[in-house]
């Protein structure tokens, strides 16, 4: 088994006592920084999140996925240049006003960094406002994600979606949408740009959107 | 010959087509009954260690664990984010602390509990504890909570032996005082869309604890409700083993048709109400409403096995409105399900 896929078998396992190492031996061999993030950890993270869509795994194998990957980042961040090597973009991630829940964001937000983006997660109860402050306050952002988790806060979701589309900096970003009552009937009502149903369906349509 | 709301509600239970269509209280409306029916069953919860209002407007409980209720959820409470108890599971021996429970008198615990119900017309639900698999959430927040059930499964089942044998010593002590009609054991372990854990990691890690607590309720041939919310039926037979005739809230996201014809009158459904859909959503029309009810109980009433619950989460901002929405589904239950058998012949 090479080294690439020792990394990509250890970041699907979630083992992340055992990453570090593995991607200093990987640098050390001399294999591409690159090829270690794209192939061995972003394959890693399509592979998880394709198996979490199909209920093959579930969350918390998919969160100690995601943080490996995360600790196998910051080994390989001083080798990757100042471009962070793959970052295919940046976005703002948070849960709509009046809503306290935080998992399914969280997880989005783990899922859509794994694929490649810089994540600035606004956490939860987020006003409107907000959103369109983060998402005009960095001109590298390219993806908005909102998540609403209750029927009752539909409607806030429904306002930050209006808020963001009348921003001035609404040309640069897209704005995805998810959460428990949200359908893709509902994403389209509200003028969002793209529904997820789950976080591993979330990687993709990030990737899709940017 | 006239039965009362618990004649019925325990004919169902026995396996038997009630009389009529039995129902829980909405969720939070349950005031909102123009026929004023006193209810089938209430919860009895030991009120042993009470959490304690904070001084924002929350409150926190025996654990330490701060909630905050919010509009949205129609003032459930939640954990306050970012200000869980626990981040590292390996160290719950020196943050969990459980109170002690020498020198209670246990009997005037247990009259405390049923003090407002009338025992007469309606049947008595004990509970104890929100589950334990929510306590590690509440503790240690969702998602280092997920990775602790992954990473270090022995810590988790060493503090669920720990809370196991604290509320087991609780229900061993009041449950033959209070003498439910219903034993609860609660624990949310699914997401609208999937199980938050796999089956495996259930049977390994979390049924041992709800078992423990079922077979007291067993051993004594009480029925065990089950309060699981969300997509779990895939553990369905495992609560089986464990004594649940019961499950509340059956949610639309399972398969509620198959399991209803897998375990006939075995498994009373308690809900099958699309919460989430049209019927539940604030401005939705009188009769989109009228009819989700009518539905419902076409679906699921015939032959018995069904009781009927809807949830609303309505907002305080639009009270009025979420009100008469609750006075809609009760009064077409009313209407529709109370004579739901009779019309059936």
């Amino acid at each position: 088994m090479s080294k690439i896929q020792e990394i990509a078998a250890v970041v699907e396992a979630g083992k992340s006592k055992e990453i570090e190492a593995l991607v200093k031996a990987a640098l050390d061999e001399g294999v591409a920084p690159l090829e270690i993030l794209n192939v061995g950890m972003i394959g890693a993270m399509d592979v998880v999140g394709a198996k979490f869509q199909k209920e093959e795994i579930f969350i918390p194998e998919m969160l100690v996925a995601a943080r490996c990957m995360k600790k196998g980042v910051d080994v390989l961040k001083p080798h990757l240049g100042e471009t962070g090597g793959a970052m295919i973009g940046k976005a703002v991630i948070g849960t709509v006003a009046g809503d306290l829940h935080d998992i399914g964001k969280n997880l989005v937000s783990m899922m859509i960094e794994s694929a490649g983006f810089e994540v600035n997660d606004l956490g939860v109860d987020v006003p409107a406002e907000k959103f369109v402050e983060a998402a005009e306050a960095d001109e590298g952002i390219n993806l908005v994600a909102v998540s609403a988790l209750l029927t009752t806060t539909m409607p806030a979701m429904k306002a930050t979606v209006a808020a963001l589309n009348a921003s001035k900096a609404r040309g640069r970003f897209k704005v995805l949408v998810g959460g428990a009552p949200i359908t893709e009937g509902f994403c389209k009502e509200i003028g969002a740009d793209a529904y997820s149903p789950d976080a591993g369906a979330a990687a993709q349509k990030a990737k899709s959107l940017v | 010959m006239t039965i009362t709301e618990k004649e019925n509600l325990l004919r169902l239970v026995s396996g038997q087509e009630p009389a009529w269509v039995p129902r829980k209280g909405m969720i939070p409306y349950a005031d909102v009954d123009p026929e004023h029916h006193s209810p089938p069953s209430k919860g009895a919860f030991p009120a042993l260690f009470p959490p304690k209002p904070t001084d924002n407007g929350g409150r926190v409980d025996m654990f330490g664990v701060e909630y905050e209720a919010t509009d949205s959820t129609g003032g459930l409470a939640l954990p306050m984010p970012n200000k869980f108890i626990l981040d590292d599971i390996t160290k719950w021996r020196d943050v969990i602390k459980v109170p002690s429970l020498e020198g209670i008198d246990w009997e005037a615990v247990a009259k405390k509990a049923v003090e407002h119900i009338d025992r007469r017309d309606t049947c008595v639900d004990m509970g104890t504890h929100v589950g334990y698999f929510q306590h590690l959430m509440n503790f240690m927040g969702f998602t280092e909570g997920l990775c602790a059930l992954q990473e270090e499964p022995e810590e988790v089942m060493a503090l669920y032996d720990y809370l196991a044998d604290f509320y087991d010593t609780i229900a061993l002590n009041l449950i033959d005082y209070i003498k439910p009609d219903f034993f609860g054991i609660t624990d949310d372990t699914a997401t609208a869309r999937s199980p938050f854990i796999s089956v495996e990691m259930y049977k390994d890690i979390v049924k041992p604890y709800h078992a423990r607590l079922g077979k007291i309720a067993q051993d004594r041939g009480i029925p065990v409700e089950m309060h699981n919310c969300g997509r779990c039926e895939d553990v369905i037979d495992d609560w089986i083993e464990f004594g649940v005739k019961i499950w509340n809230p059956a949610q639309i996201m399972n398969d509620l048709v198959g399991i209803k014809k897998k375990y006939g009158n075995s498994l009373i459904l308690t809900g099958c109400w699309d919460s989430q859909g049209p019927p539940g959503w604030p401005g939705t029309e009188e009769e989109v409403v009228r009819q989700a009810v009518r539905d419902c109980i076409d679906t699921y009433a015939p032959g018995g096995g069904f009781c009927f619950w809807a949830s609303l989460y309505g907002s305080k901002e639009n009270e009025a409105q979420a009100r008469k929405h609750a006075f809609w589904i009760t009064d077409e239950y009313n209407k529709y399900g109370r004579t739901f058998y009779q019309k059936q012949g």
